[in-house]
């Protein structure tokens, strides 16, 4: 018995979506464009934290010590900001290794190694590179630095040098965030209410049918049963048509993002995402399509 | 099999209420034929809606085989509306499903097997001239050919009691016979059948009881009545 109900229920759903293709054209370009905007605002959200992550990445403090500074101090000053649980890494950069970079950064630049020769002696300073997990922590650390025991030896701390710069990093990434936020909310509820309305008014044709078959004494199973089917087959369509579009021009704006956010490849994120994506795409349609359906067919069913 | 006891709706026309049924109470019982007569708005079509649960009476209680149908719970009252074969005035056909469907659908509803629906389907709209009609929608139907439709999908289930309400409002004097001589068979296989019309000629042919209505007041409960309005 279940089975044949589940069978007619099937045959009904899919017959009424044939048999009214310009109604379900229309639901489904509405359902297209919800998903794919949300989904477009979602592969942008992570895109956006990759950035944000990647600028996070960079931002680092270089603490530089006074000259003559003992190796062995400099060690334990590194052991003892190692313990410190925000912080990541701690590389030491000695006074030699900081003028080899310089001169190999600047071996094609005669007019810095000119300067340096002139100068005789080497004027760089060993120094800590630390990084943090939350560039936050950066004024703890370096506060920490400052009060500790070790102050003595410490000529500089290139936190303060960058801070304004640091803390504009950071108002970015804060304002960034929360545009994207605010227009998720806003490009959401407004899809939402769209594509809840839209179906609505797909059912609100068939107000009288469904009043009939409520009189006739259609149980549940029959009253829902086939715009449940009709709305699966609009999701399917829907979700297939906008994954596809991804899926073939997502690899030029993949090559393209590789290319400007050093190795963050779009198409690859969507490939290596895609059961979560289709879960996503799949939940959030079936909520808004089944609710609109279930609160539709129960208003006009109530009415008789 | 129903019993209407002191029943009154009232219904609001421009906020001022109306009784369209008044104190009204009378018994059918299993396998009679009755015909409710009055003139339009004496209340036929509202004992139709209270019958199968699309109005509720303001007063009094309705009985549908001893059971008060007045405040069932919906799947019962659903249940209930299988029982009952419904001839609507304005047909309620279900416009996007086909002849065919429309009829398959009552058989679907009542949980009748594949097998029954192929056999009894094609019988049933034989009966009522629509074997040629099968796949046509109702928009594409005349105003004959879907009150035959609507008398088709009431009586294809065989259920209790078939209500018909203007059954021969939209046909000619042959199909009118025709549609009363398939009542008088349903009938004679058991079934209830409760008739509203103000057609004289079929009311007097019958030779059934009349119950006749005026102002949403019985007037007249006769068991071998006439139309005497």
């Amino acid at each position: 018995m279940i089975t044949a109900n589940l069978n007619r229920i099937i045959k009904y759903g899919i017959k009424n979506f044939w048999r009214q293709k310009f109604t379900a054209l229309s639901v489904i370009f509405v359902l297209f464009v919800t998903i794919f905007s949300l989904t477009a605002l979602f592969l942008f959200q992570q895109t956006s934290d990759y950035i944000i992550a990647q600028i996070k990445e960079r931002v680092d403090i270089a603490v530089f010590f006074k000259k003559g500074t003992e190796e062995g101090k400099i060690f334990e000053i590194q052991n003892e900001i190692k313990g410190i649980p925000e912080v990541t890494n701690v590389e030491y950069i000695s006074e030699e290794k900081a003028l080899e970079s310089f001169k190999e950064k600047h071996q094609n630049d005669k007019y810095y190694l000119d300067a340096l020769e002139e100068l005789g002696d080497n004027p760089f300073l060993a120094s800590l590179n630390i990084k943090a997990q939350n560039p936050a922590k950066y004024p703890q650390i370096t506060n920490f630095l400052n009060k500790s025991e070790f102050k003595d030896y410490i000529e500089k701390i290139s936190y303060f040098e960058n801070k304004a710069i640091i803390e504009k990093l950071f108002r970015i990434i804060s304002n960034v965030r929360n545009f994207i936020i605010i227009t998720f909310v806003i490009f959401g509820v407004l899809v939402v209410l769209i594509t809840f309305n839209t179906v609505r008014l797909s059912i609100f044709a068939k107000k009288e049918e469904i009043k009939t078959m409520h009189l006739v004494g259609a149980s549940d199973i029959f009253l829902f049963g086939p715009f449940i089917v009709e709305g699966l087959i609009y999701i399917l369509l829907s979700i297939l048509a906008c994954d596809l579009i991804f899926f073939f021009t997502l690899p030029y704006l993949g090559s393209k993002t590789q290319e400007w956010l050093s190795g963050f490849n779009i198409f690859n994120y969507f490939r290596t995402n895609i059961f979560l994506i289709l879960t996503l795409q799949f939940v959030f349609s079936i909520l808004i399509i089944f609710s609109s359906i279930i609160l539709a067919v129960k208003k006009y069913s109530k009415e008789v | 099999m129903i019993e209407f006891k002191n029943v009154s709706k009232i219904y609001f026309s421009g906020g001022k209420p109306f009784y369209a049924l008044k104190n009204v109470s009378f018994k059918i019982k299993k396998n009679e034929f009755v015909s409710i007569i009055g003139k339009s708005g004496a209340g036929k079509t509202t004992i139709v809606k209270l019958i199968i649960g699309q109005e509720k009476p303001d007063e009094g209680e309705i009985l549908f085989q001893g059971v008060n149908i007045n405040n069932l719970d919906s799947k019962i009252l659903q249940n209930l509306r299988r029982k009952i074969g419904v001839v609507h005035q304005d047909y309620k056909l279900l416009p996007t499903k086909t002849v065919k469907e429309n009829v398959e659908y009552i058989m679907e509803i009542i949980g009748a097997t594949q097998e029954e629906i192929e056999r009894d389907v094609p019988q049933v709209l034989e009966i009522v001239n629509l074997e040629n009609k099968m796949n046509s929608f109702p928009s594409e139907l005349s105003g004959g050919e879907k009150q035959r439709l609507a008398i088709a999908r009431a009586l294809i289930h065989q259920p209790d009691l078939i209500i018909a309400d203007e059954p021969s409002g939209n046909l000619d004097i042959y199909n009118t016979l025709e549609i009363i001589e398939i009542f008088k068979r349903i009938h004679s296989l058991g079934k209830t059948i409760i008739l509203l019309t103000h057609n004289k000629d079929v009311v007097d042919n019958l030779k059934k009881r009349v119950i006749t209505l005026d102002g949403g007041r019985i007037i007249s409960d006769d068991l071998e009545g006439k139309y005497i309005l």
